[in-house]
């Protein structure tokens, strides 16, 4: 197959698919730096929102503020526990990539 | 006229299991007289098929009614010699005779290929007098005559082993061997014909049958079952005296190995399971003890050490040679569980074995005689260079790893069933790991053949060259033979359910 | 004629499809040939289902009654996601010339199919293996680096067909018949089975062959190999585990497990193929549950993880087909070049993760749900976590790193035409099953036990706010963590998983051992010559004077053999009783 990849790869700058346009947003600094107050509002939406529907059949965990924000706050922790493990694990675990000797495929 | 057809048949069915023999023995001098290849070939294959077409006759007539008795020169058994057959050797007779067409057929441009033009004569002539011998010593009734036969087909054997000396000197020593070790073999095994005699003072294997269950087991009769045991294990390769087998094959000419792998070893089996079953008394502790522990245990262990020496050759025909030790453990650990399932199992083993390794030696000779391939390295891209042949050797392949639709997997599941019958756990765990270790060393064989690409010489791609038609056909037939077995079981495993009740009915 | 077409399974319409397709010289009849079989199997099953008469195709044969077809409500959802599957697959590959692989991947497809439909434990094992040795090929097509790969799938696989019929035997001796029903732990042979139906489910350190051999494969490779394997064996758990409280525990580990190496894997096919473990937990747990809503939530779960996990697979594998490598470190900004396939890839992650209007937020939550109502709250607790997990590297990582992060400056085209159609039949499935009006009501009708699917609504208020909050929260961490510069930049490296136990210190003992079998044959064979040279000079002699050019098995040893064994038959029939 590596035939014909290899003439499709341009290197530099070609042109943008014209449907490119839609996604050019994400490449603005704005957007960049404003993300993270889309999710922040998203989470407090919810939150209010929870007040007028309440979880039918709470677990034993969702009692005070935590009736509202208990989502949130196990996805945010789960979220931030698995990134912040990566660094230790990647340590641990990593070894140069043709470490079984086997070759590596689909590399350019 | 119809009246004549009739008697004509009935004639032939009661003459049959003498023709049988007698014809190729005749055939075979006649050859080595003639000396000219192509009538001595047309002789031989005109013999094996009307052996084939006798073998039929005499199946037929014991599936319908049982036993068939011949007293030779008109003396009666148990003062003459007796030929008999019943459900356990008339299959093998079959077997026999139409992989002896089959390779004939093969015969015909591999002969032409491997042996000096002024041998052709007498080596057909070889073949048909070992040819005889098979048939002879699974037809007879008579355990000295089965001693007879042995060397006769034996010594003829050495001879064909030997001749492939035209392709590869090594043939010779590996000849010698197979003659030092084939001959222990015999002596043994008429040792232990002779206690026998010394005990029952006959030697028409009903009668021995007969006076031993009258006289009850002594020394004498065990000492007997060792020797017989052994002298037998030597010449169907039970590990580990085996040791004859790989080079044998390896250097023989290639149709004689197919032959040879095909039914040599096969007949010898049964030679195993009619002393063992009819002759000796199974239910004896004695032959209990040893059935486990010689036949099954030593199969077992057979099964793994020659599956790994398969896995690391690097020459083919030893590799197949090696894959026969470990199939043989397969037929020993059904024997040695002594059910009637477990013989069912064994027996149907080994006649799907016999079609399965005849099959893939043939396609390795094809490939040698087109290209010179030995090694497993050559079969690089042999896929494309010789499709046909390359397909022959897939299918029998996946036959002697035992995948499902193959003839192969029937034998081994049966044996599974019959292992797990007994109870014998570690025999199953056995089975499934070996298969996987076939899987291995065939799968070596065929990843070459099929993902790699065709092999160069001077940087220009070989042409495909296929096998002449003539060894299409045989390696095809027997391929074929592996999946229609395979698919529709029920025809080898009734003719293995009467040999084993043959066996069976002795023992209540 | 007409009567012996429910009897048949429509397995062989596809595998027949397959076997034709090795000798159609014409491109074009076999892409014919890929897209025609999967319907006209659908049709089979459609025109031969019949509630009465679930059991078809049975005859005795050596005395085992078979049941080759056996077409329920359990199986059929399986059987009509596959022949969907087939027909993606089938565009997908459309553009590919190449026999081995139209025809493999059509066999491989007929027989997940009729493991699927496979009454008996012994239909089953043939079609278990069948998948097995047809899949090997698709892995083998990615190139020589995926030879080992091959080697190490086939013989997982190999392992775990045999494992299955070592204990349909032993469960058959049991029952008496080898009927495939419930069978559980408690008979004999139960272990055997589920350990040979775990290696393709992937349960925890049976798993690595799926991260091994998938990215391995090529382009269209992977994305048929990741539909059907493990999805037989979830039926096949279903079929016979269901309610086995063990699976509960094993689920929840394959959903945790993968989460963490799905987050420093840089090689972007293989965090699909961690993801694809992770999702499969789900489906352990639900089985292990074994209520009618769990059931009813496995199978849908299976239906629409097929599908978004194949459009994963798609994007990702158009990313290779146009690019040549799908490793984050080398990829970044290709929206720019390939939108389609990016909004495609978007949709398949937003179906993963289970956002509100995407596939499978109406089919988790029903089994997460069902562990809820067993109140086995830290089981809850945990598959919540792997929730989040998933949205880490499904939903954000994989699309986040291939078409935005910084951009790499490569400029290809657009994905082929049948890829981009391909994924957008995929990506229509995912929204119209989820879609609240109408849609996923019909995934609910196929279900297993319709009536108890129907109770349950996914979309209530209170179910969209939860699981919004959840992921609003996971993308919240994601954007913070990245702002505080802690979020891991990608690196090229071999991460090492339990795998590393047979190909490193394992291989190194086997091939120590090989070197010194090899020593030690030589040691031995100059031992027998030197030993019989002192001792036996005569015998040697005797029976091989050929002594220099003698082979490695001289006969003078045989003879010795011969003796032994004669001495230890003598010995067994002399003194063992």
């Amino acid at each position: 197959m590596s035939d014909d990849v290899k003439l499709n790869v341009q290197s530099g700058s070609g042109e943008n698919h014209p449907l490119a346009k839609l996604f050019m947003w994400t490449d603005t600094p704005g957007a960049k730096k404003n993300f993270i107050w889309i999710s922040v509002a998203g989470l407090i939406i919810t939150a209010a929102l929870m007040v007028i529907y309440p979880n039918k059949h709470p677990a034993p965990w969702e009692v005070g503020p935590m009736k509202l924000i208990a989502y949130g706050v196990i996805g945010g922790f789960a979220y931030t526990f698995v990134v912040l493990s990566a660094k230790p694990l990647f340590n641990m675990l990593s070894r140069p990539e043709n470490y079984y000797g086997e070759g590596d495929d689909h590399d350019v | 006229m119809l009246n004549f057809l009739n008697l004509s048949q009935a004639w032939i069915a009661a003459e049959a299991p003498v023709a049988i023999v007698v014809l190729p023995l005749i055939i075979g001098a006649l050859c080595a007289l003639i000396n000219k290849e192509r009538i001595a070939w047309l002789l031989v294959l005109l013999t094996t098929l009307i052996c084939s077409a006798l073998s039929f006759v005499i199946l037929r007539e014991v599936m319908a009614s049982g036993t068939i008795s011949y007293g030779l020169g008109g003396w009666d058994p148990p003062l003459g010699i007796e030929y008999r057959v019943d459900g356990l050797n008339a299959p093998v007779l079959m077997l026999i005779s139409v992989i002896g067409v089959i390779c004939t057929l093969y015969a015909l441009r591999s002969v032409t290929a491997e042996i000096e033009p002024k041998k052709r004569g007498p080596f057909y002539g070889a073949f048909m007098i070992s040819f005889a011998g098979l048939l002879g010593m699974v037809v007879t009734g008579d355990a000295f005559n089965v001693f007879v036969f042995l060397e006769v087909s034996s010594i003829s054997t050495y001879v064909l082993v030997a001749m492939g000396a035209s392709r590869d000197r090594r043939a010779l020593t590996a000849a010698y061997n197979y003659l030092i070790l084939g001959s222990i073999g015999a002596t043994f095994f008429v040792i232990g014909v002779g206690f026998l005699y010394m005990q029952t003072g006959t030697l028409n294997m009903a009668d021995i049958a007969l006076a031993l269950s009258e006289s009850g087991e002594s020394r004498v009769t065990q000492v007997a079952f060792a020797f017989i045991v052994v002298g037998l294990g030597l010449k169907l390769a039970m590990f580990p005296l085996h040791l004859w087998l790989p080079g044998a094959y390896a250097y023989a000419p290639s149709f004689v190995t197919a032959f040879l792998a095909a039914t040599a070893t096969k007949a010898a089996l049964y030679l195993l399971l009619r002393f063992v079953f009819t002759i000796f008394d199974p239910t004896a502790d004695f032959i209990i003890s040893a059935l486990t522990w010689l036949l099954a245990v030593l199969g077992v262990i057979g099964m793994f050490f020659a599956s790994f020496q398969a896995i690391f050759q690097t020459d083919a025909r030893r590799l197949l040679a090696f894959s026969s030790v470990a199939q043989v453990g397969y037929m020993l650990l059904g024997v040695g569980i002594g059910t009637m399932a477990g013989v069912t199992a064994g027996y149907v083993h080994l006649l799907g074995h016999a079609m399965t390794k005849g099959a893939l030696f043939l396609c390795l000779g094809a490939m040698w005689y087109q290209f010179g391939v030995t090694r497993i390295s050559d079969f690089k891209g042999l896929g494309k260079t010789m499709p046909w042949t390359m397909g022959a050797f897939t299918v029998a392949g996946i036959s002697l790893i035992g995948v499902p639709g193959t003839v192969g997997f029937v034998s081994k599941f049966a044996l599974l069933t019959a292992a797990a019958d007994k109870g014998w756990w570690w025999a199953v765990a056995a089975i499934v790991f070996t298969s996987i270790l076939a899987l291995v060393y065939i799968g070596r064989m065929l990843e070459a053949a099929w993902l790699q690409d065709r092999p160069q010489v001077d940087g220009v791609d070989v042409a495909t060259r296929e096998a002449p038609a003539s060894m299409l056909v045989a390696m095809w037939a027997l391929a074929i033979a592996c999946v229609v077995f395979g698919v529709n079981a029920t025809w080898p495993l009734e003719l293995a359910n009467d040999a084993a009740s043959v066996i069976m009915g002795g023992a209540g | 004629m007409f009567d012996l077409l429910p009897h048949i399974n429509p397995a062989f319409a596809i595998i027949i499809a397959g076997i034709l397709c090795i000798f159609s010289p014409s491109h074009f009849v076999r892409k014919a040939l890929m897209i025609a079989a999967p319907i006209i199997a659908g049709i089979m099953i459609f025109q031969t289902y019949d509630p009465n008469d679930t059991l078809r195709g049975q005859f005795n044969f050596a005395g085992i009654d078979f049941t080759t077809v056996r077409i329920d409500r359990l199986s059929m959802i399986w059987g009509y996601v596959f022949c969907l599957a087939g027909l993606i697959n089938g565009i997908f590959a459309f553009h590919e010339k190449c026999k081995i692989s139209d025809s493999c991947a059509l066999i491989y497809t007929g027989a997940g199919l009729g493991a699927v439909f496979a009454g008996d434990l012994i239909t089953l094992f043939m079609f278990w293996e069948l998948t097995a040795v047809s899949s090997v090929f698709l892995v083998w097509r990615g190139g020589p680096a995926a030879y080992a790969a091959g080697m190490r799938y086939l013989g997982w696989h190999v392992l775990s067909g045999v494992l299955l019929l070592a204990g349909a035997i032993m469960y058959g001796r049991y029952a008496g018949n080898y009927d495939f029903n419930n069978i559980g732990l408690d008979v004999p042979g139960g272990w055997i089975m589920l350990l040979g139906i775990g290696i393709k489910a992937g349960f925890p350190l049976l798993h690595t062959w799926i991260q091994d051999a998938y990215p391995k494969a090529s382009v269209t490779g992977t994305v048929v190999l990741a539909t059907f394997s493990t999805k037989m064996a979830i039926y096949a758990l279903a079929r016979g585990y269901a309610g086995t409280e063990i699976l509960i525990y094993i689920g929840v580990i394959m959903t945790l497990f993968p989460v963490f190496f799905a987050v420093i894997e840089n090689d972007l096919r293989k965090v699909l193929a961690y993801s694809l473990n992770n999702q499969l937990g789900f489906m352990v747990v639900g089985v292990g549950v074994g209520s009618a809503m769990a059931l009813n939530g496995v199978a849908g779960q299976v239906v629409v993880h097929i599908i978004f996990k194949s459009l994963l697979f798609m994007s990702m594998g158009a990313v290779l087909h146009r690019i040549g490598t799908a490793k984050a470190s080398e990829l970044g900004g290709l929206f720019r070049s390939m939108p389609i396939t990016a909004i495609m890839c978007l949709i398949g992650a937003a179906s993963i993760a289970a956002f509100p209007l995407f596939a499978a937020f109406v089919t988790k939550s029903m089994i997460i749900a069902s562990v809820f109502e067993n109140h086995n709250y830290i089981v809850f607790l945990l598959l919540l976590f792997a929730s989040a997990g998933v949205m880490e590297h499904s939903g954000i990582k994989v699309p986040f790193f291939a078409f935005f992060s910084h951009d790499s400056g490569r400029r290809v085209k657009e994905a082929p035409t049948n890829m981009l159609l391909a994924m957008g039949i995929a990506a229509a499935f995912c929204l119209v099953l989820a879609w609240p009006f109408g849609g996923y009501q019909m995934l609910f009708a196929l279900m297993p036990e319709p009536e108890v699917a129907m109770e349950y609504i996914p979309y209530t208020g209170n179910h969209i706010l939860t699981q919004l909050q959840l992921l609003f929260a996971a993308m919240f961490a994601f954007a913070l963590l990245k702002k505080l510069g802690v979020y891991p930049d990608e690196k090229r490296a071999q991460i090492l998983d339990i795998d590393y136990l047979w190909r490193k210190p394992g291989l190194a003992i086997a091939k120590w051992s090989d070197g010194m079998m090899t020593r030690y044959e030589a040691y031995q064979t100059r031992f027998v010559k030197n030993t019989a040279g002192k001792i036996g000079t005569r015998l040697y002699q005797v029976f091989s004077p050929a002594g220099s050019f003698s082979e490695d098995a001289p006969s003078g040893l045989a003879a010795l053999m011969t003796a032994g064994i004669l001495a230890l038959a003598l010995f067994l029939v002399y003194f063992i009783r």
